[in-house]
């Protein structure tokens, strides 16, 4: 056990310790089942901690111990949520996310553990792999869909349902880097005016844009607005990434705007979200119902916050996946809202780091697109929530209740933590 | 072997380079989660207060729900609402569903609207010194509650006038001249307070909006009862002297007359109130001028916001140059008159009340189960609006209107009653009928103000709503 330094077992033990304690205040209800819950949660995580640094598997400890934690607390609102027994949607979401956690906990050793093994390099030559697998898991939901809250985005198997979008972030950031990896370098120099610079680059982007904008089609079939905004805004980071120019993010964003001003006239769904994202008091009981009562929630929370589990988080409708960061702002405060938002800023810091330490460009690509796509949703979800934007329902990665959200948020994970450890830059 | 060089320095180069973008794009991550950061603040620290407090908010009506929410009382202590035991709790709900536009309601959806949510701290027990009680009472073994709010409503005289308008789209307001108490106020179509989550999508939905409190914010053309004021405002005019009319009279070549053309003759003041003489008013209120109008209209209060408990209406004059033909038609409440009915029965307040105008009560008390919270609510003078002389001589001409004119149907045996019937015409239909009055014309005890939307002639439609209304509130303790 050399490889497991005392301090960082220390953090993972105050963290967990904390959030147990947690539990224990929100379900004092029914005691021995919360502290069943409480050791299962305590447990799942150090042993996963154990194992994976003792197989060397989480050479970057921040990016578990952190993840782990913003689990433990997305884990102890959902059983604030089930404690309440509302009939219906809340009846055993934090026993389901429970089981998630198991798996997803599964899927960051495994995933970590392969790409050790096998150099990450391998994956740019799969590129076309990915792009097809995207387009089929994308495709699935046209005649299988099930629309769940709006968005047609979810493939049912009888008891559970899956996210497909959630996984082809992953494989799209793979397709990005494999493709821009190799023909990146043309960008660069395209042409020496950078009004024409876009044009010329789209002879090399052809099979790029191709995949890409069928994704982008899907995603806008769906209603899945909020995931099209991060694919797009992944696609031009990559590419502001290997080219420098700066011109590509301009035609890019006119391409965006265009997109946008075509969606508000085509789609009155649209057009409902930019009203209530403008003036949500307009209508505090019908279409601006949820912004306003998760803005209720965020000021009835105050500084401090009302405790965990006092809230009234359950008004707002869909809290566990989309306004699941208003539950948090209730009950834990600004403090516990901006403790949030720091986390994931130091994870999306490790990550870019991680990726700056390969030193290939398809490292640098891929580490870098997975760290600014997790930091990116966040942005979406709770600019969306704090009216930064017109709200998109996203998850919030880690915290947000669901199966897919939560297993790919860990695969991005376990990706990170497998290119840290390939290149043995660091090890603790 | 060349080729591939020249891509790995491409490769050298390339991550040197992106190491600036990647700073770049790091940033700019930061500075939208700085953004995120401020509007948590925005709302989580500089809203958090209005936020929390907003009526709309369920936190606020459910606050603890361990407190029982207060009740409410009638001006002689009858429930108001009645707490009954379900399976979950203790249940509150309202008894008259007339005065739903009054008290409000509390829903943990549709928030508070109303008294409910003038007095949601006290109902709810947030104000300090009703915490405080609670829980030196938790330490006695007492339930906690919130405080709970004694209305100037009398649920007798509520329930007669509710009977009266039988359904019917209009409003009801009663008042003690006296006091400014708020005695009755029904604004017909209501809702059910009990039933507001159920019903809310058809409620909001409704063209005839029940949401909406009539008896204070409805608009109206007060027609012919603004006939009173138009003699307060030309006393010379009519002092001791008679108008011919002929049925009809031409004002800047339009001719206004009276209905069917009936000419009555030689008119004074009392006869002309009675028969709701149009040609004589006219005729006052053109040679009394607009100034002079409007004076009286702004020293009875019309055009002004009265001091209320519940948001309101302000009544509209109409402002700017008025041309002579609008005047004369404003002299006999039509034109762009409009009034609301709680606006003419303070007006009618300041009549019978030799000139003086109470400010409208509508609560009375608001008081802690053990009386560490108490606020009563004062009677207040708003307006000296004329003269007890010339408010004597105006109250014995709308005697006559009730002894042989135009309002006979308002007539209670054994008792003096002044009153004046309105037929408004409007845009929307037939007539408004209109009917203000009080009695007993010699010591006043209930003023009355009724509308019943397009429904004719006041003194056959609104003129027996008054009436029971008036009995029921001599007839009080």
């Amino acid at each position: 056990m050399k490889s497991v330094n005392k301090m960082q077992l220390l953090l993972l033990a105050l963290f967990t310790l904390g959030l147990f304690l947690a539990f224990v205040a929100v379900g004092n209800e029914k005691l021995l089942l919360t502290l069943v819950f409480g050791v299962t949660y305590v447990v799942l995580v150090t042993v996963t901690f154990l194992i994976g640094r003792k197989f060397r598997l989480f050479p970057e400890p921040i990016l578990f111990i952190v993840p782990a934690f913003l689990s433990g607390l997305g884990l102890i609102e959902l059983y604030a949520l089930q404690m309440k027994q509302i009939k219906g949607i809340y009846d055993d979401v934090a026993f389901r996310q429970m089981a998630w956690l198991a798996v997803s906990m599964a899927t960051v050793l495994v995933i970590s553990a392969l790409i050790r093994k096998f150099n990450y390099e391998k994956l740019a030559r799969y590129k076309y792999i990915w792009a097809i697998l995207s387009m089929l898991l994308l495709g699935l939901t046209i005649p299988f869909g099930k629309s769940f809250g709006g968005a047609r985005s979810w493939l049912s198997f009888g008891a559970f349902s899956i996210q497909p979008s959630e996984f082809v972030k992953i494989f799209i950031v793979l397709f990005l880097a494999g493709y821009l990896s190799e023909y990146g370098q043309y960008l660069r120099d395209a042409h020496p005016k950078w009004w024409i610079r876009p044009f010329k680059a789209l002879w090399y982007l052809g099979p790029l844009l191709f995949v890409w904008s069928l994704a982008l089609l899907l995603l806008v079939f769906q209603r899945d607005l909020g995931t099209a905004v991060l694919y797009f805004g992944v696609f031009l980071a990559l590419i502001y990434l290997v080219s420098g120019r700066i011109s590509y993010v301009f035609a890019g964003g006119f391409v965006a705007a265009g997109g946008g001003i075509i969606s508000l006239v085509a789609f009155e769904h649209v057009r409902m979200r930019v009203r209530i994202w403008l003036n949500p008091w307009n209508d505090v009981t019908g279409a601006g119902y949820q912004v306003v009562q998760s803005l209720f929630a965020l000021g009835s929370g105050g500084i401090l916050g009302v405790g965990l589990g006092a809230g009234r988080p359950e008004i707002i409708p869909s809290v566990h996946n989309d306004f699941i960061i208003a539950a948090i702002a209730e009950e834990l405060g600004l403090m516990g809202s901006l403790l949030v938002l720091a986390m994931f800023l130091v994870l999306c810091g490790r990550g870019l780091y991680v990726a700056k330490r390969t030193g290939t460009v398809f490292g640098f690509l891929l580490g870098s697109g997975l760290s600014l796509l997790m930091a990116w949703q966040v942005i979406v979800i709770v600019g969306g929530v704090v009216r930064l934007f017109p709200l998109t329902g996203v998850n919030l990665p880690f915290i947000s209740y669901g199966g897919s959200s939560l297993m790919s948020s860990y695969a991005t994970i376990g990706l990170l933590q497998g290119m840290a450890g390939v290149n043995n830059y660091y090890d603790g | 072997m060349l080729r591939l060089d020249c891509f790995r320095e491409w490769l050298v180069l390339t991550t040197i380079m992106m190491d600036k973008q990647l700073k770049k794009l790091f940033y700019f991550t930061i500075i939208l989660f700085a953004a995120l950061a401020v509007l948590l603040t925005w709302y989580q620290f500089f809203r958090a207060e209005e936020l929390w407090a907003h009526p709309n908010n369920p936190r606020r009506a459910s606050l603890g729900k361990s407190v029982l929410r207060g009740g409410f009382y009638d001006r002689t202590g009858e429930p108001l609402t009645v707490y009954t035991k379900d399976g979950t709790g203790i249940g509150r709900s309202y008894v008259l569903n007339s005065l739903a536009h009054v008290i409000g309601y509390a829903d943990a959806r549709y928030g508070t609207a109303a008294l409910e949510s003038v007095f949601d701290s006290e109902l709810s027990g947030a104000l300090t010194a009703i915490e405080l009680e609670n829980t030196l009472g938790a330490a006695i073994g007492r339930s906690m509650a919130g405080a709970d709010v004694t209305l100037t409503i009398d649920r007798r005289i509520q329930e007669v006038a509710v009977a009266a308008l039988a359904g019917r789209r209009g409003a009801v307001v009663a008042i003690d001249p006296l006091t400014g108490d708020i005695l009755a106020m029904v604004s017909n179509p209501g809702f059910n307070p009990n039933n507001i989550s159920k019903d809310w999508f058809w409620i909001s939905k409704d063209q005839r909006q029940p949401l909406i409190n009539r008896a204070i914010s409805g608009l109206y053309p007060p027609g012919s009862t603004f006939k009173p004021l138009i003699a307060l405002a030309s006393p010379d005019l009519w002092n001791g002297t008679t108008i011919h009319c002929g049925g009809k009279t031409m004002v800047g070549g339009r001719q206004i007359s009276e209905p069917r053309m009936t000419a009555h003759g030689e008119v004074d003041l009392n006869s002309a109130m009675a028969v709701s003489c149009n040609v004589a008013f006219v005729e006052w209120g053109l040679k009394a001028g607009w100034s002079d109008v409007r004076e009286v209209c702004r020293r009875f209060g019309i055009g002004e916001v009265p001091p209320f408990i519940l948001p309101l209406e302000r009544s509209r004059l109409p402002s700017g140059k008025i041309s002579e033909v609008e005047l004369a038609e404003t002299s006999i409440g039509q034109g762009r008159l409009q009034l609301t009915p709680l606006s003419m029965a303070l007006a009618m307040c300041g009549i019978a009340n030799e000139g003086i105008i109470m400010a409208p009560r509508l609560v009375k008390k608001v008081s802690s189960r053990m009386g560490l919270y108490e606020v009563n609510y004062p009677e207040v003078v708003w307006h000296r609006a004329a003269s007890a002389d010339l408010c004597q001589q105006i109250t014995s001409a709308m005697q006559s209107v009730i002894e042989w004119g135009t309002g006979q149907r308002a007539a209670i045996p054994g008792v003096q009653v002044a009153g004046k019937t309105g037929s408004a015409e409007n845009p929307h239909g037939i007539s408004h009928a209109w009917f203000v009055g009080f009695a007993p014309a010699e010591a006043p005890r209930a003023v009355v103000a009724v509308i019943v939307e397009n429904a004719g002639s006041g003194g056959v439609v609104a003129a027996p709503i008054a009436k029971e209304v008036l009995q029921a509130a001599l007839a009080r303790r």
